[in-house]
This record gives structure tokens, sequence and C-alpha cells, in this order.
């Protein structure tokens, strides 16, 4: 059992909702200790099997007094100005965009999915910025027409089998044709 | 990612942790143990 990040911190809170936002996003596959891991696209973040990631804000802004220099932010994440927190989209269409390697963030291999999200969130027009959030269902995207045969198709079974470490459903689905899946 | 301008900011507390609960392993019982064979007494 995963403790509850939320009403120790604000006891004072009333919550608007009692059941997290769900929101679609792309991770990055990554290696640690041999094990695949999820990874933010374009934060240095790795998302722990069975541990739920916390926002802390990452950026800087220029001090006062002494404005040649950028000190880090304090506040909690997300704050309604910033940029920090953890994010999702509203549709699997607006995740998919992120599924090119060529356009967004570092290369590598991706997957998209459900991720639920709590805490603290800042809505947005067409997505979210949370303080906490969790994979619901992980989708490792097969390009039909890939040309990588069985070789490929192995390695995109043990991505799937590793990924069941997050305790979420993983399947399997077609990337659309033009967009490169994985790197 | 892109999610455009902000409209608000929402508390979220979810009743039930969104982080699905590790399964038991099964126990795994041990095999029976046949009693030993007497062997018969010679009288």
């Amino acid at each position: 059992m995963t403790a509850m990040p939320l009403a120790g911190d604000r006891p004072w809170a009333i919550p608007d909702y009692v059941a997290p936002v769900e929101a679609w996003r792309v991770w990055r596959i990554g290696l640690r200790d041999a094990e695949i891991v999820l990874e933010s696209l374009f934060a240095q973040a790795t998302w722990e099997p069975g541990v739920p990631l916390t926002a802390s804000c990452a950026t800087g802004h220029r001090s006062r007094w002494r404005p040649w220099r950028v000190e880090l932010n304090d506040h909690a994440a997300p704050d309604f100005d910033c940029t920090c927190g953890i994010y999702g989209v509203t549709t699997d269409e607006a995740a998919r965009e992120y599924l090119n390697a060529r356009r967004f963030g570092a290369q590598g291999d991706r997957v998209i999915g459900r991720v639920a999200l709590w805490g603290d969130v800042v809505e947005s027009e067409t997505g979210w910025r949370a303080s906490y959030a969790y994979p619901l269902e992980l989708y490792v995207p097969v390009a039909v027409a890939d040309g990588g045969g069985l070789r490929r198709r192995a390695y995109l079974d043990e991505i799937a089998f590793g990924l069941e470490a997050y305790r979420v459903p993983v399947d399997f689905i077609a990337a659309r044709p033009g967009v490169e899946a994985v790197a | 990612m892109e999610i455009g301008k902000p409209l608000r900011k929402i508390v979220v507390e979810p009743l039930r942790d969104p982080v699905p609960a590790r399964t038991p392993e099964p126990v795994r019982e041990p095999p029976p143990v046949s009693p030993p064979v007497r062997e018969p007494v010679r009288q």
C-alpha cells in the first residue's frame, strides 16, 4: 500500500474531486539496472514502478537583488503561474504527436498511455499539470510496416513484459502511418 | 507538452490509492509427506 501524500500536507484543503484526473501522455523507455523503466520526455524524471511520481519545480527565476543570478523556484509544483508539474493531455491524438522521436525531446523508444493525475492540479485548455501521477494503462506502439521483422517484435515484446512491473494493463497499439513510433 | 493556457487550479484527492496494490504471491504448501514405510517385524 502506497502512502497517500495528500491530506497530511494540507488538512485544510477541501478536494474538488475524489477521483484522479485521467489524461494521456507519452513516456520514454529507459533502462536501469537492466530493468525497463518509464522516463519523462522533457524532465529528468524516472517513474518508479509502484510509486507515484511527485512533481517539483526545476525552473528558476532572476534574483531581484542579484539579477545576474538565476535562483531555483521554491514553490510547490504545480504553480498556476509557472510551467512546472506532471503533464497530461486530454486526447490520445494530442499525445500521439509526442511519439515522433525527431520532433520532441530526446531520442529513444517511447510508449503512450493513460495516466492518473492528482494532488494540486492546474487545469488548462488542452491538458493538466499535477503534483502526483501514476500510469493507468500503457501501450507499446508497433509500426505495421516498420520492416523490423521478428527481432524487432521480440524487442517490443521485451519492453511490454518489462512494463508489467507497473502493475497496470500493457498492450500493443498500431502506430499511425508516417509517425516514427520507435527510434 | 503543450496544454494551452491555465484555466483554474483544483484539488484532487482520490478516495482510493491510484497506485495498484501489489498482489500477494501464492503461498506454496509443502508436498504431503507420506508416512515412513514400516518394515514388517519378523517374529
